[in-house]
């Protein structure tokens, strides 16, 4: 069976890319082999992946240079998942081979105009992306959502400007999420401190993979 | 509430306009950029078998909404319109 393959994507740094991109490879780990590719020079997944005390779920390996999406796909065939965290630049050759290699482009968005209008130039991306991967999917995802808040509310609303679908599965802003990176694991693996968390994850890879 | 929803949409509009009006000038170079021919060459990775050593097992169930259930007022915060974060933000 061929990769699946999710990149997690963002012009916007400090999105949520690789908060989003290393959990759901926890939640992806479940159910096949998963691989998490960091494309960061940033090495932010590597970095959260080595500082725990226990293997993290899903290997994580971080890539540089020129590849493309058939290598990619060829060296990592043995994988069932396939999660790509790339850096907040959607110029970067490697965002580009990303949307070109991947089955499903997730973006995180924030709460907060600033987030809102630098992650505008995603639909057109995409939209580039589909010339040589027509099947691509797109969906933006709502990040740090915080339910009381107006401008949370409101984002629903802003986000259907981008022209592109907004998965119904949101982050909220949690504390298990943060704690998460700085021990080394997923939400999946705190506990009850992660079970929220854990929950949003796994909302997200249903609707993602039932799309 | 609603204000800052018409708000929120309509800074997206402009900024969306803004941005394709900047677009024209730059639009060639950064095309070209983009459609820049692909290599297929070199790659740092070795094809290698997946390396897991341990999967997830834990899978917490009852645990939903307890903390949004401990956040303290039953209506809208009328002052959260204008706050990005208002102050009770972390439901864990
Ligand atoms: N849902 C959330 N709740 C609380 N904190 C979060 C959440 N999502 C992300 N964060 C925190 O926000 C910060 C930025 O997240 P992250 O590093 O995942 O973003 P990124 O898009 O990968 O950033 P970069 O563009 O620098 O790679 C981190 O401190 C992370 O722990
Ligand atoms: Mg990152």
């Amino acid at each position: 069976m061929a990769t699946h393959v999710m990149a997690i994507i963002n012009q916007k740094g400090g999105a949520g890319k690789t908060t989003l991109a290393m959990n759901l490879a926890a939640g992806l780990s479940c159910r096949g082999e998963t691989i998490v590719i960091d494309l960061d020079p940033q090495g932010s997944s590597l970095q959260w992946a080595s500082s725990g005390s226990k293997p993290f779920p899903a290997t994580v390996k971080q890539i540089g240079g020129k590849w493309d999406a058939r290598t990619l796909h060829q060296n990592y065939r043995a994988y069932q998942h396939m999660v790509l965290d790339c850096p907040p630049s959607v110029d970067s050759h490697a965002s580009v081979q990303a949307l070109r290699a991947c089955d499903v482009a997730l973006i995180p968005v924030l709460p907060s105009p600033i987030d809102l209008w630098a992650s505008l130039r995603l639909p057109q991306e995409v939209e580039e992306a589909r010339k040589v991967n027509a099947n691509l999917k797109a969906f933006l995802v709502l990040n740090q959502i915080e339910p009381k808040s107006a401008i949370s509310a409101a984002m629903h609303e802003a986000l259907a400007e981008f022209g592109m679908p907004v998965l119904q599965a949101t982050l909220r802003r949690r504390a298990a999420y943060r704690a998460a990176a700085l021990e080394g694991v997923s939400v999946f693996q705190m506990g009850s401190r992660g079970a929220p968390a854990a929950d949003e994850i796994e909302a997200i890879i249903n609707e993602v993979i039932g799309s | 509430m609603t204000n800052l929803k018409d708000k929120l949409s309509a800074s997206v509009r402009m900024a969306k306009a803004g941005q394709q009006s900047a677009e024209q000038p730059v639009s060639a170079p950064a095309a070209a950029a983009k459609t820049a021919p692909v290599k297929t060459g070199a790659t740092k990775p070795a094809a290698t078998k997946p390396v897991k050593t341990q999967s997830v097992t834990t899978k917490p169930t009852s645990v939903k909404q307890s903390a949004a259930a401990k956040s303290k007022p039953t209506s809208v915060n009328q002052d959260s319109g204008n706050e990005l974060f208002p102050s009770r933000v972390w439901p864990d």
